[in-house]
This record gives C-alpha cells, sequence and structure tokens, in this order.
C-alpha cells in the first residue's frame, strides 16, 4: 500500500463556505478605515478635567509639611495666607525649614524648660524691622503660622507661642488639614476687613483686663 | 460645478489636544494637600502674652468659656459647669461641645469672642477640635490662653 498524502480535512468533509467567505472579505472588501470610539475617551478627558479644575487652588503650596507630621483636622478653617511659618514637632522647632531650637523632653521637664526660643525672637525680630522699614505708615500685622502635630501636647505650642508674642506676632494661625471654608482672618493691609480687632488697638467694647498669671 | 460633499464627521483630533494639555497642565499644579488656619489671639492670661507688647493683647473679660483639659473638657456658662471626659485612647466625642456651642450661639447670637483655655498637658488635636466646632457656629475671634499644668 503506497503513501497516501492526507487531504484537508475540513474542507474535504465539513465545510464552511459561508464561514470562508466571511474570512475572505465577503461580498464587499472591508474599508481600511475603521473608526475609533472616541466617546468613552472624551467623557474620561471631561470628568478628570472637572474634578482637577475643582481641586485647583490658587494658593499653590503654601509650605512643606514634614511627611511624618500629621496635622490637626478641621473642616471650618480659613484660607491661608502667605506668613513666616514655624513647625513645631516633638523634638524641635523650624522656622521656614532651617532648624530654630529643640524641643527634647519638654512635656516631662517643663518647669525646667527655658521658654525663650532665642533664634526664633532673633529672625522673626529682624523680619519685622525689615517690614516695618518697608511699610512706615502701617502697623505690624504680627501674622505667623505654626504647624504642630496632632498629637502633640499643647505645652509644646504655647511655648512657641511665647516667643512670637515677645517680638510682636500676636496673631497666630494654627495650621489645620481641611478644605478653608473663609478668607484669611488678617490684619494685613493688602486684606482690608471690617474685623474690629484689626481696625483697632483697643480691647472689644465691655472687655476689661484679668490679672496674668 | 461639483456639489461640496457634507462632510458629518466631527473633527475631534483638537479636542483631544486640548484635554490632553489641560490635564497634564493641571495634574502638574495640582494642590494635593488641603491646608486650612484656625486664628487666635493671645489672651492676657497667658503667659506667651505677658511678653507681648500691651496694645497687641486682646483683654479678656468673658462669662463663657471653654478649658481643654487631658482627660476631659469643661465648658462654663455664667457658673454653670459641664465637664465631658476624654477617655484615652478613644476618640474624643465632640457631640456635648457641639450641643454647648449651638445653645451659646442661641443664647448670644452677636457674640464673636470666645475664651478658650488650655492645659499644659492638653492634646493639641482636641484644643482644635474645639477651636473648630466653636469656628462652626461663628465664634470667629478666639482667645487662646494657657493654664498651668494640673
Amino acid at each position: 500500500m503506497g503513501v497516501k498524502i492526507p487531504g484537508y480535512h475540513l474542507h474535504a468533509k465539513q465545510d464552511l463556505p459561508g464561514l470562508r467567505k466571511h474570512l475572505h472579505g465577503g461580498q464587499h472588501r472591508r474599508s481600511i478605515h475603521q473608526e475609533l470610539t472616541l466617546t468613552s475617551l472624551i467623557d474620561m478627558f471631561s470628568i478628570l478635567i472637572i474634578f482637577l479644575i475643582q481641586n485647583f487652588s490658587t494658593q499653590g503650596e503654601m509650605f512643606v509639611t514634614p511627611p511624618n507630621m500629621k496635622l490637626p483636622v478641621a473642616t471650618h478653617g480659613q484660607m491661608l495666607d502667605r506668613r513666616p511659618v514655624i513647625t513645631v514637632t516633638a523634638e524641635k522647632i523650624s522656622l521656614e525649614g532651617a532648624p530654630a531650637g529643640d524641643n527634647g523632653g519638654i512635656d516631662e521637664k517643663i518647669e525646667e524648660t527655658d521658654w525663650n526660643l532665642p533664634v526664633v525672637t532673633e529672625r522673626l525680630g529682624s523680619y519685622k524691622k525689615f517690614w516695618e522699614s518697608l511699610n512706615t505708615d502701617t502697623k505690624f500685622p504680627g501674622d505667623i503660622i505654626i504647624q504642630a502635630d496632632k498629637g502633640l501636647n499643647f505645652v509644646y505650642i504655647k511655648r512657641v507661642l511665647y516667643s512670637v508674642a515677645k517680638v510682636g506676632y500676636t496673631n497666630a494661625n494654627l495650621a489645620v488639614s481641611g478644605i478653608a471654608q473663609a478668607q484669611p482672618n488678617t490684619s494685613d493691609p493688602n486684606f482690608p476687613t471690617d474685623d474690629p480687632r484689626i481696625n483697632s488697638n483697643t480691647a472689644p467694647p465691655g472687655t476689661q483686663q484679668v490679672p496674668g498669671i | 460645478m461639483a456639489r461640496r460633499e457634507f462632510q458629518d464627521n466631527l473633527n475631534l483630533v483638537p479636542f483631544i489636544d486640548l484635554f490632553s494639555t489641560l490635564i497634564i497642565f493641571l495634574l502638574s499644579i495640582a494642590v494635593w494637600d488641603n491646608l486650612a488656619a484656625l486664628s487666635l489671639s493671645l489672651g492676657a492670661e497667658d503667659k506667651a502674652s505677658v511678653e507681648a507688647p500691651k496694645e497687641d493683647i486682646k483683654k479678656i473679660k468673658s462669662n463663657v468659656k471653654i478649658t481643654v483639659k487631658t482627660d476631659m473638657i469643661e465648658t462654663f456658662d455664667e457658673g454653670k459647669t459641664d465637664r465631658f471626659p476624654i477617655v484615652e485612647g478613644q476618640a474624643v466625642d465632640f457631640a456635648p461641645v457641639d450641643q454647648f456651642v449651638a445653645g451659646l450661639r442661641e443664647k448670644y447670637p452677636d457674640k464673636k469672642d470666645m475664651l478658650v483655655y488650655s492645659t499644659d498637658n492638653a492634646v493639641y488635636e482636641n484644643l482644635i477640635g474645639v477651636m473648630d466646632r466653636l469656628y462652626a457656629v461663628d465664634f470667629r475671634e478666639i482667645t487662646v490662653a494657657g493654664l498651668e499644668q494640673q
């Protein structure tokens, strides 16, 4: 018995003429111009743009928060304005990113702690003098931003407040995490406001001095 | 003269170009951290304000005050004191404080200033929590004063 060359089985026994015709283009040749469906792409782009525009902030990055610092959350904060930034951690204090004081174990030895932060007062004092030399007819606003970890004790912030108040920074803004709900509360002449605290150096009506500690 | 063929397909290429450029631009300038601030002024009873220029210090007189301590939040309104405990390791329940400040707002509709005391060992987050609730009912002139360690 001689060798038999196998034939095309599909064709030989179960030929599908309809499929074969379709695979070869059917009656009409397919056009090489296929249209991409762009609807979903444009939908996605639109949603992304709306989201990004909603998140758009004209403020920009006001300051850098250290990666291990968790700011307290507040839902009724006001917008931050550019002011000197003091960062308070359990270990140290920095002013505009530069080291300005040590906090080592402050809450364990409060009585022994030196409340003065000479580097902070010196730098802020010179900034105040510079500001006043440029704005001779305007009262110094005394605004400052303090960012501190939410888990710290108040004594850390109190120590900073003590030092900044000594050089005339009496309007402290505590940085919080959350979307600002109101305009900055500032005594800067660039931000006119009707706030009586800002337009007057006197105490609000009906108030009186309470003896200090 | 041949009739011009009606083009029914919208040319989306410039549209997609514009979108792509806009997305890249917005992504590059996006600010992902939402930061805000709670403003405070320094009280005359605070150690800090002892050294501050006299004209910058807000003088304090208030029949109403809130004290933040390590283990409780204390509210004081015309002789009536309420204490809301803080349990260590658990989230602080600010609901009583919400009720207190809402009651204050009804009682003093025009009042803007509020006095908040904090002890040295009070947790900063709890102080901010109280200030935030005061801001919520429009007490925006908050004076924070320190109390000695208790």
